[in-house]
């Protein structure tokens, strides 16, 4: 699993490669940690498979960015990784789009 | 479990770390399973569940514990076509029935594994044994 962390203005971008399962999760939410923004966006095209420690990364990384008055969105799920947000349902939590620049515009929304 | 010739057995530390180890051979078995419907995701599907039953032994049966293993037995069964596996432990006592379902209306970080495996299988046996557990997981194919 790589993990690249860019800002794009205000907005903190974490592009993931690879396997995210319960082994890279709590590297993840320590990256929280470090975080200069609450406005994150998770890059999610190299993500080959996310099992439900990866989900529960992401989900209370969305939670305190939003008690700190930001949001995390993410973008470009493949499909294999999709049935995690299906069968979840937490395609609903979060705002997903299909390219980076959708997903940072929508902070300025 | 009745050994077919083809059976795989893993013996595994009780750690995350080899999750994708676990996932790589089920997707390789997979691959050698001929007229798989839509093979990819079937075996992404299966690996889901498994990864999801393995990390549930890791963080509850050993508490994350260092010394744990984890035995994985892996077959082709027929009539019908079947993919069996099992995962046992020498870890603590685990409770399913202690398991609520997720609650879909609240965004909840927490307690879907169970539920993913269940939802990605057609069978999810737990058993307590003498000497720890086991879990029989069983996807027709």
């Amino acid at each position: 699993m790589a993990l690249n962390t860019r800002a794009l203005g205000n907005v903190s971008v974490l592009d993931l490669q690879g396997r995210f399962d319960a082994h890279i999760a709590p590297a993840v939410i320590e990256w929280y940690g470090r975080l200069p923004t609450a406005q994150v966006v998770v890059n999610l095209a190299g993500v080959t498979f996310m099992d439900s420690s990866a989900l529960a990364a992401l989900t209370g990384g969305m939670k305190r960015c939003r008690q700190r008055g930001g949001d995390m969105r993410l973008y470009a799920l493949q499909q294999p990784v999709q049935v995690i947000f299906e069968l979840t349902r937490m395609y609903r939590a979060f705002e997903i789009f299909a390219t980076e620049a959708e997903a940072v515009a929508s902070f300025t929304r | 479990m009745e050994r077919h010739p083809d059976t795989l057995r893993l013996d595994l530390p009780a750690t995350n770390k080899y999750l994708n180890v676990l996932g790589a051979c089920l997707d390789a078995f997979i691959e050698r399973i001929n007229g798989v419907a839509e093979p990819r995701i079937t075996a992404y599907n299966i690996q889901l569940a498994v990864n999801e039953i393995f990390a549930n032994i890791v963080a509850h049966a050993y508490g994350d514990a260092p010394d744990g293993r984890v035995d994985v037995v892996v077959m082709l069964a027929t009539d019908p076509r079947r993919l069996l596996i099992e995962l046992s432990d020498t870890g603590s006592a685990f409770d399913p029935e202690t398991v609520a379902e997720p609650d879909f209306e609240d965004v909840q970080i927490h307690g879907y594994g169970l539920f993913l495996a269940r939802s990605l299988l057609d069978d999810v046996t737990y058993v307590r044994c003498p000497d720890g557990n086991t879990w029989r997981l069983i996807k027709y194919l």
